[in-house]
Parts: C-alpha cells; sequence; structure tokens
C-alpha cells in the first residue's frame, strides 16, 4: 500500500472543536420583521442545474414568488420521496406566504438561496459560499433566516451557512432533524421537531403541522435566550408506519 | 451498503470481513459476537437503537468493542451515540470510519476518543471508485492493536500474561467451507461445474425479466480477468458465489467458489439514472473499482456481471432496487443448485470456530450498517450466504439491532443493499 500524508488530514483521534459563540438578539416583534428561509436541503428550481449530489458548494437563487411546484430536490443519501410528495416538507415556501398573509411575520425577503450540503467541503461553505448567502439576505434587509439540511454533512453546511447570517447581524435558527450535528456545529438556536431526515419542517402536506413548526421556530428566534439552545418541539412524523 | 461508493461495505467485503479477520487471529482475545445495528433517519430512534447496542453489549459481558461503520454525516450520530452507550457502561471501544475532510465527525461526545480513519485518498474526499477508501486488513490490524491498549489501561488486559488457559478454550460453534477452485466461465445450454470450468446456462435471466415488473431488462455477462477496459454502470453490489450443504448460516458445511464474483450492476430506462446515494460509480471499469479489497473481486477473478435496466424511477425506489438483487439471486441460485451436491473436484478446506477462552478479554465488533430504506439499506440472514433471497431488510425491522456470531459473520449473515 502507497502511503501519502496530507497536511491537516486528521487521523486516529479526533478532537471535536464546538465553534465560538455568535449570537444577533432579535430587537424587533415578529410581525414587524422581513424573513427568508434558506436551506441545505437539495431544493431548486426545475429548470435549474441540479446540484452535484456527490458534493457541491454551490447555491441557487430562488425568488419566493416561485409557485413551489415548480421546485424539486437533488440530494443524495436520505429518501426523498416526502419533498418529492409536497417541497413544503423541505422548504416551506407556502407556509411562509401564508404566515404572511395572517400578520406573523412582517414580509418576506424577495428571493432566498439554496444549496445541497450533502458532503459539503466545510472550508468553501464556510470562507465563500456562507459569507455570500449572508451578504445577498441582508442586502434585502432580511431580520430572520430560517433554515433547514437534509442529512447529516447538510445539517453540518447548514449551520455553517446559518452562522454566517448571524454573524452578518440577522437571527437565525436551525429546524433540525438531527438536533447534535446543529448543537455541535454551533447553531446560534436550533428547534427539533421529531421527524425524519429529509421532513425538517414537518409532515408533507400536513398543513396545521408545517405552520406550527414554523411559527415554533420563529418564537425560538425571539425567545431563545443565549447561544446554541434547543427547543425540542412536539410534533413527530414517520413514515412508511 | 454504504454512502459513497468509495467507502461501501459491499456483501463480500461482510462475507470476508477484515476486522473479524483480524479479531480471531488472536488467540488471547474471546471474539464474543457481532452486533449489527443499523442506521435510522430519525434521531430518537437513532439514539434507541444505541442505547438497545449497549444494553446487548452488556449483556454479552464484553469487554471491549471495535465499532466499524461504512458511513459518516447523519450515520456519525449512530456511530458516536453507539460508543457513547458502550462507555457509559465500561466497554471502550475503538472506532473505524471514514473520516479524511469530507467525512469529519458532525457530532460528538466525551466517549469518542479514538477513532482509526479509514481514508486511503489523498484529497480526504469520497471518489467514485468502489474499494477505494475501504476498511482493509491493516486499519483492522490497528484497531485491535488500539483496543488491547484502550483493555490494558483498564486493567482489562495483560498482554505478558502466559497462554496458560489455551486448554480451557472452549469450541461453541464449528464451520466448515469447502473452496472450489474456478478456473474458467463460459456460456453454455445447462448450468454445470466440470474440472474446474463454471458453465452457466445461457438466457436463464429471460424468466425474471417477467417476473419483475420494476426491471426492464437483465443483461448477464461474463468478463475474464482483466477484461475491464469497458463501460459499466452505477454498483449495486459485489457477492461471493456460495451455498448452504449442511446447516444454517454460521454452522454446517458451505460450498465456495472461488476464481469468480458476482457483480451487479444497473442503470434507469429512458432517464439514464445511475443508482446512487451521494455519487455513482458509472464508468469504464477499470477506473471504477479498486481490486483485490475484501468487498471488490480479485484481479485474477472472473465476474458473473448481472447489468440490470430498471423501469423508469424504479433505479431511485427501494422496491427497484430490491428487485434487482432478487432477480442477481435468483441468477446465482442457479449456480448454487449445482454446487450444492458438488463433489467431484479438488477443494480447499477451511475450519472456522467460535470459540469461548475462559480469562480471556471479551471482545465484540458493533457493524453499524445502512437501513435508511430508500437508497441506503441492508438486509439479514437470507437464506444461502451473503445471498438475498429470504432475508429480513434492515429499515421494516426498526433497525434494532441484531446479535450474531463471528460465523454467521463468516457465513454471510450480511447483505448489502446498493
Amino acid at each position: 500500500m502507497k502511503l501519502t500524508v496530507k497536511e491537516g488530514m486528521q487521523s486516529e483521534i479526533f478532537v471535536p472543536v464546538t465553534p465560538k459563540p455568535v449570537f444577533t438578539e432579535l430587537k424587533k416583534p415578529l410581525s414587524e420583521c422581513k424573513v427568508a428561509f434558506i436551506t441545505a436541503g437539495g431544493i431548486h428550481k426545475k429548470d435549474q442545474t441540479p446540484f452535484n449530489t456527490s458534493g457541491d458548494f454551490g447555491y441557487r437563487t430562488i425568488p419566493f414568488d416561485t409557485p413551489s411546484d415548480q421546485l424539486m430536490v437533488t440530494h443524495g443519501g436520505f429518501d426523498n420521496s416526502d419533498i418529492n410528495k409536497d417541497v413544503n416538507a423541505m422548504f416551506p415556501i407556502d407556509r411562509l406566504h401564508e404566515l404572511v398573509d395572517e400578520g406573523f411575520i412582517g414580509s418576506l425577503a424577495n428571493e432566498t438561496y439554496t444549496f445541497m450540503g450533502g458532503g459539503g467541503n466545510v472550508e468553501k461553505f464556510k470562507g465563500e459560499t456562507g459569507p455570500e448567502i449572508a451578504r445577498k439576505l441582508k442586502e434585502q434587509g432580511v431580520d430572520i433566516v430560517l433554515c433547514t439540511g437534509g442529512c447529516g454533512t447538510c445539517h453540518r453546511s447548514a449551520t455553517i451557512v446559518t452562522r454566517c447570517c448571524e454573524e452578518a447581524g440577522m437571527s437565525c435558527v436551525v429546524i433540525a432533524a438531527l438536533p447534535p450535528i446543529a448543537r455541535q456545529q454551533g447553531a446560534p438556536r436550533i428547534t427539533a421537531p421529531h421527524v425524519p431526515i429529509g421532513s425538517n419542517a414537518g409532515e408533507p402536506n400536513n398543513i396545521p403541522m408545517q405552520i406550527a413548526i414554523l411559527k415554533e421556530s420563529l418564537e425560538w428566534v425571539r425567545d431563545c435566550p443565549s447561544f446554541n439552545q434547543t427547543k425540542i418541539l412536539p410534533y413527530e412524523y414517520r413514515h412508511n408506519v | 451498503m454504504g454512502l459513497g461508493p468509495s467507502i461501501k461495505m459491499t456483501s463480500l467485503h461482510h462475507y470476508r470481513c477484515p476486522v473479524t479477520a483480524e479479531i480471531v487471529k488472536n488467540d488471547d482475545l474471546e471474539y464474543a459476537g457481532i452486533i449489527v445495528d443499523g442506521v435510522s433517519e430519525v434521531c430518537d430512534d437513532k439514539i434507541y437503537t444505541a442505547k438497545r447496542v449497549g444494553d446487548i453489549a452488556q449483556v454479552l459481558r464484553a469487554d471491549g468493542a471495535i465499532v466499524a461503520i461504512d458511513g459518516w454525516g447523519n450515520h456519525h450520530v449512530d456511530f458516536v451515540n453507539v460508543i457513547e452507550q458502550l462507555g457509559i457502561r465500561g466497554i471502550p471501544s475503538v472506532g473505524l470510519s471514514y473520516i479524511g475532510q469530507q467525512g469529519r465527525l458532525v457530532c460528538t461526545n466525551n466517549y469518542v476518543d479514538c477513532v482509526v480513519d479509514f481514508n486511503k485518498n489523498i484529497s480526504g474526499y469520497e471518489s467514485c471508485v468502489v474499494g477505494d477508501n475501504n476498511l482493509t486488513e491493516y486499519d483492522a490490524m490497528k484497531a485491535v492493536a488500539l483496543l488491547k491498549n484502550k483493555l490494558r489501561k483498564a486493567e482489562k488486559y495483560d498482554s505478558d500474561q502466559k497462554d496458560d488457559s489455551a486448554g480451557n478454550a472452549q469450541t461453541l460453534r464449528r464451520l466448515t467451507r469447502k473452496t472450489f477452485h474456478i478456473k474458467e466461465v463460459r456460456f453454455g445450454d445447462e448450468t454445470k461445474i466440470e474440472a474446474g470450468v463454471l458453465t452457466i446456462r445461457k438466457g436463464l435471466e429471460k424468466s425474471l425479466i417477467m417476473q419483475e415488473a420494476r426491471i426492464k431488462d437483465i443483461q448477464v455477462k461474463i468478463l475474464e480477468p482483466g477484461e475491464n477496459d469497458m463501460f459499466v454502470n452505477s454498483n449495486l453490489d459485489y457477492s461471493p458465489i456460495a451455498c448452504k450443504v449442511r446447516g444454517e448460516l454460521g454452522e454446517g458445511v458451505t460450498h465456495l467458489l472461488s476464481g469468480v464474483t458476482v457483480m451487479i450492476t444497473g442503470v434507469e430506462d429512458k432517464s439514464g439514472f445511475q443508482p446512487s446515494n451521494i455519487g455513482s460509480s458509472e464508468g469504464v471499469l477499470k477506473n471504477q473499482v479498486v481490486l483485490d479489497r475484501a468487498g471488490t473481486p480479485a484481479s485474477s477473478d472472473y465476474i458473473l456481471h448481472i447489468d440490470v435496466l430498471f423501469e423508469e424511477g424504479e433505479g431511485r425506489t427501494a422496491e427497484g432496487i430490491m428487485a434487482a438483487h432478487r432477480a442477481a439471486d435468483w441468477i446465482v441460485q442457479d449456480i448454487r443448485k449445482v454446487l450444492k451436491d458438488f463433489q467431484n473436484m479438488a477443494y480447499t478446506r477451511e475450519e472456522f470456530t467460535d470459540v469461548a477462552r475462559p480469562g480471556k478479554p471479551r471482545i465484540i465488533q458493533v457493524k453499524i450498517v445502512s437501513g435508511l430504506g430508500n437508497m441506503y439499506d441492508s438486509s439479514m440472514f437470507p437464506y444461502e450466504p451473503a445471498g438475498f433471497l429470504g432475508s429480513h431488510n434492515m429499515m421494516d425491522s426498526k433497525n434494532i439491532p441484531y446479535v450474531i456470531t463471528p460465523n454467521q459473520g463468516r457465513d454471510g449473515a450480511i447483505h448489502s443493499l446498493l
């Protein structure tokens, strides 16, 4: 066997590093906030180039007025069937419009950014994609960023980009199916419904559950006392049962 | 099977598990068993199954554990939870995982203090080459040595101890494997084995295509050793050709053919979709597989290539993938029929024993295997070694851990799906 050496490669013993705290307190009522929703779950418009499932640090721009039936998923590593049934299970775009209509939140950003975090290159997300998405959201005057991720490394990529948004002065929450990952990677705030990976934002076509998860996550952005706190949400869903 | 092509553990890998092969070399350790734990898609279930692994390890009175996995990302939640649950119960462990750059642990805990990284690639990112980043004998050797170190620190292992208890060793279970070497594989009118030549009935796949609604076509090809400069579709599995002659998996007598390995590949009709999780492995065969690993064919092997054309969409469903494995196992079944009563050829005989060694540290292996369902699953206890027919899939069993004997592992109790 040929042995190779690469600088920075870890071996044998893994020493975890929890990133430094980032926390931007929300200073407005939710009803006056401009909200954006980003996702690492591989959502894109049907007419956009699909993500490369073996690792892709690019992002796609999604106008918030895109009809949900024009969105699709390209993501390996977890069962996509829920998102295929209802894209709101990962990216609850229809529910967000309903929350604006209801007056629960002030408004939505004009456009948002989605990526495929599975197997994602940590350095690229931290140094390039994350700051760029954060800057573009900030330029639109966004106050709150909600985020979902699909698989495990996807939760990591989701958390990295969310941290960039928090650093840029927005208040953010990761809606996590795998809360231990969001916690370890240093998500500013975490909500955790009891759902399978791939349906972070709630059971497909279950509008009351999706609305409740969004509302409680938004309230956690408002109420979370300090960095990296998790709120377990009382919504449970499993597929194939 | 594994998450990406380069780390995935094929059925052949589990059959020839390097960790098992390494542990049994040490007669100063007792190999108490293998726990097979499935990866779930709900976080609560990941924690639940990890706790059950801890309980089983405790009931097995394990002194130490080697925890091996062929996934990363969400699979590492299961991985670190299992290590934690073992640790809480006073069972030290050594992990074996792909880490590199891409597979860096997404979460951890205080018990995760020793993980052997079996990344083999300078980039630290997975490749689409099957076997490229596989767990090898060398990784297994490191893990066992590190575990002995940990046991020594925990005062559970004394390396200076004279082997005075060899007389106390007790054979618990015995498995006989007779291996017949095949020097040529060809097509013919009927399936037979004669003087080292395996003849496969031409067209035996035709009736299977009719049976499987999700499959449009199957092509069976024979690749000679070194015949690898052609395009193949994404890999679904590598597996051995073996059958039970007497007894259940893990005991009695098994017949095995050497010199030939089954390769299943597949693609979807119309869409051209290549079944995969994180990256697919289609391409020129010689560039898409590292031969001579535990889980891949030897470079001197004939390859029985079963190429499945899925109906559109069915390369992405759990049922479609299982249909391909079922069809492939029916094809192998035709060979098993003649292998079962086969006598008139020279063979190599191996005896595998599960041994109790009173007074020696009891070691277990925890294999964390896929159980996420669609595109990523495993199944347990097929009728025939490393086969698929008759097996119970992990996801349907809710990923509750199985306990198997080392001999059951060596007799193909685990089948990888994709």
